[in-house]
């Protein structure tokens, strides 16, 4: 469990948009194409829904995103259900960014978790990064150490990320490492709190009757 | 009543008020990291067989043992069959190794599982309130989007994925940031035929997809002081539609009571001191929040979507909105055409919504003596065993059976399509949480409605107001 994830804090790589918002995790990955061990490849049933016949025409499937390995999305993208197929469907594609004007919660978590990088910009860097990846390929470059997306320009639009969740892009650490630092205040913790709230502790059916 | 001194203190946070979410929050602060995130005790870790086996096979593999075995609690409900009869087997593909995964990790890590043959399963944001599992005050995760249902008896519950889920297992905790509260206060006079699910729907569409987003909801007002805890765990549940990272009620007298009536309640002293730290379980007067909203639910009608998220969602009465070309286009529907009298296939009444014995009395009210409309395929799923028995003890089952309904076991069903029973290319008429985009089967169409709505349109066979008899 000490391996580390993700793919280090810079990231370069063609950006596919698909710029709908509230796009749900049931899209992204329906319930019925989620394989059932963690090992199975994700990437395949990605966007089924939405590109089963469609030939060329859905933005992943056309030539000139072929090879995209950052997702520009809308708003609240990954809403929706927790499944955390839908994150592994992304990483099994190619995808290791997700740009968007904002994120389901539990979605983003899961980003990080997978080391993918989830980057909110604010309207205006938003609308002019979807501008330029509308009008045809471009190449931008996720910057987590500076956390910002870099442009063909040179120019930096920021995005925020909470100081856990950069630690963890950045250095690939997993979250139960970083807790695992903190097993004594656990065991503190869980002690006095048996004694602080001792009818928090779990009962079970056979002690309740 | 004996209180004990915290033998270790903690200086607050910050000297300002708190509402109740922060109260929560700050008993189970194992440590302050830096930049306000926290490491957090988990109370109770609710695990499903959608992916919940996996994720104890992780631990298996890496060695771990699940830190607290008895704070765990697992259920299938996801891919389960729920037809009269059932084996234990999963239609659902790859199913059959989801629930063997599940049977596995739950008898290896010495957890207590709830399985199809257990008196105790069902959905498990259905059966955790229910039997006491999750209590006021407690945090709670779950492998689940909409964990946050039990936010409706005061819990401070989050929904999880697997990478999450086994953290919490593996060492009772979580490293998250603080909780960003939001309050919503309903007000008015809610009108006698206006459900939980109703109000939920309309805060939605009030508020949009994105209306809480990353909020930590917390519902006050007359309207919430004036539900059941059944009612208040159904708007819980539907702030997830309205991407609030999760929703809460302050534990008040009717919480207590419906706690106290619960298999593992504490008894006794430990009842007394848990009565006296709930009932201090309450926001301060000037509490401050991130964000604030008001919504009037006075003049509310039963609510039906017409679209393909929650949001998009108008009174029983109404006319479809002109809405996204996108969701008009997949529900085949035009704006300006009224939802009433529109044609159904499908009727469904289930879910961690609404699959609840105060539901299923609803809708069988609106049943009794009468017969579901040809060609319409009507189905109830019980929320639990739990549930199951007691409408079969009041013989609701054989309203619904006499209705022309399918009467099932519990489970999740067709909420959502995993494989295997589907409203493939069907109109639907449901009493779940999400009208998505093929959601419930390839080019359902579904229209979330309250029980009694399902009930009365399953009827007539097309959408029909429930006030209508």
């Amino acid at each position: 469990m000490s391996s580390a994830i993700g793919k280090g804090p810079v990231r370069s790589g063609l950006v596919a948009p698909l710029l709908l918002d509230h796009v749900n995790t049931d899209v992204i990955i329906r319930s019925r194409d989620i394989p059932p061990r963690a090992s199975d490849d994700f990437g395949r049933a990605l966007f089924a829904c939405w590109r089963e016949g469609t030939g060329e025409t859905f933005v992943l499937d056309r030539p000139e995103y072929r090879g995209a390995s950052i997702l520009l999305a809308g708003a609240n993208f990954g809403c929706g259900s927790s499944r955390e197929a839908a994150v592994w469907a992304l990483r099994d594609a190619g995808f290791d960014c997700v740009v968007a004007a904002g994120f389901g919660a539990i979605f983003r978590a899961n980003c990080v978790q997978n080391g993918i990088v989830p980057a909110v910009l604010d309207p205006a860097w938003h609308s002019e990064l979807a501008a330029l990846a509308t009008a045809g390929p471009v190449e931008v470059t996720v910057d987590v150490e500076r956390l910002a997306v870099v442009l063909p320009d040179g120019r930096a639009a920021p995005f925020p990320l909470d100081p856990l969740q950069h630690l963890q892009l950045a250095t690939g650490r997993t979250a139960i490492d970083l807790i695992d630092e903190h097993t004594a205040a656990i065991a503190r913790f869980v002690d006095d709190d048996a004694r602080r709230r001792p009818w928090a502790v779990p009962t079970t059916s056979e002690e309740a009757q | 009543m004996k209180t004990r001194r915290p033998r270790t203190t903690r200086p607050p946070r910050t000297t300002r008020r708190q509402s109740v979410v922060e109260k929560i929050w700050a008993r189970h602060v194992v440590a302050e990291l830096a930049g306000g995130t926290a490491l957090v005790h988990i109370d109770r870790v609710l695990v499903h067989d959608r992916g919940g086996g996996l994720t104890l096979r992780k631990l298996t593999d890496a060695g771990r043992p699940v830190a607290r075995p008895a704070a765990v609690v697992a259920t299938a409900d996801h891919v389960v069959d729920t037809r009269p009869g059932r084996t234990g087997a999963s239609e659902v593909p790859g199913g059959e190794v989801l629930l063997a995964e599940l049977r596995a990790g739950a008898r290896r890590h010495g957890l207590r599982l709830l399985d199809v043959d257990d008196p105790g399963q069902g959905i498990v944001h259905v059966i955790s309130p229910e039997q006491g599992i999750a209590l006021p005050g407690l945090t709670l995760v779950c492998n689940d989007s909409h964990t946050g249902t039990v936010g409706g008896i005061g819990a401070l519950a989050w929904g999880v994925g697997t990478t999450e889920l086994e953290q919490a297992l593996a060492t009772g905790c979580l490293l998250m940031a603080p909780p960003r509260p939001m309050r919503v206060e309903l007000t008015g006079i809610r009108p006698a035929a206006v459900t939980a699910k109703d109000v939920a729907l309309h805060l939605a569409g009030v508020l949009g997809e994105d209306g809480a987003a990353g909020c930590t909801v917390e519902f006050t007002g007359p309207v919430v002081t004036g539900m059941s805890v059944e009612e208040r765990l159904t708007l819980c549940n539907l702030a997830t539609e309205l991407s609030a990272r999760t929703a809460v009620v302050a534990p008040d007298d009717t919480t207590i009571e419906y706690v106290a009536r619960t298999p593992l309640a504490p008894r006794g002293e430990l009842w007394d001191a848990a009565v006296a730290e709930w009932t201090a379980l309450r926001s301060d007067p000037d509490a401050e929040y991130e964000r604030t909203a008001t919504v009037d639910c006075g003049a509310l009608q039963p609510q039906v979507t017409w679209g393909t998220s929650p949001a998009q969602v108008i009174g029983v009465g109404g006319r479809v909105p002109a809405g996204p070309e996108r969701a008009l286009t997949y529900m085949d529907l035009r704006p300006g055409q009224p939802l009433l009298g529109l044609p159904i296939s499908g009727a469904f009444i289930g879910s961690c919504t609404n699959a609840r014995i105060s539901d299923l009395r609803a809708a069988a009210a609106v049943l009794r003596g009468r017969t579901v409309a040809p060609d319409v395929r009507a189905i109830c799923v019980p929320g639990s065993g739990a549930v199951r028995r007691q409408a079969e003890a009041e013989g609701l089952d054989v309203v619904f059976r006499a209705a022309g309904f399918s009467w099932r076991e519990a489970g999740c069903s067709m909420c959502f399509h995993a494989g295997g029973e589907s409203f493939a290319g069907q109109r639907v008429v449901t009493s779940t949480n999400r009208n998505f985009e093929h959601r419930q089967g390839a080019s359902a169409r579904s229209h979330l409605a309250s029980p009694a709505t399902v009930a009365a349109s399953a009827v007539a066979g097309a959408i029909a107001d429930p006030r209508v008899p």
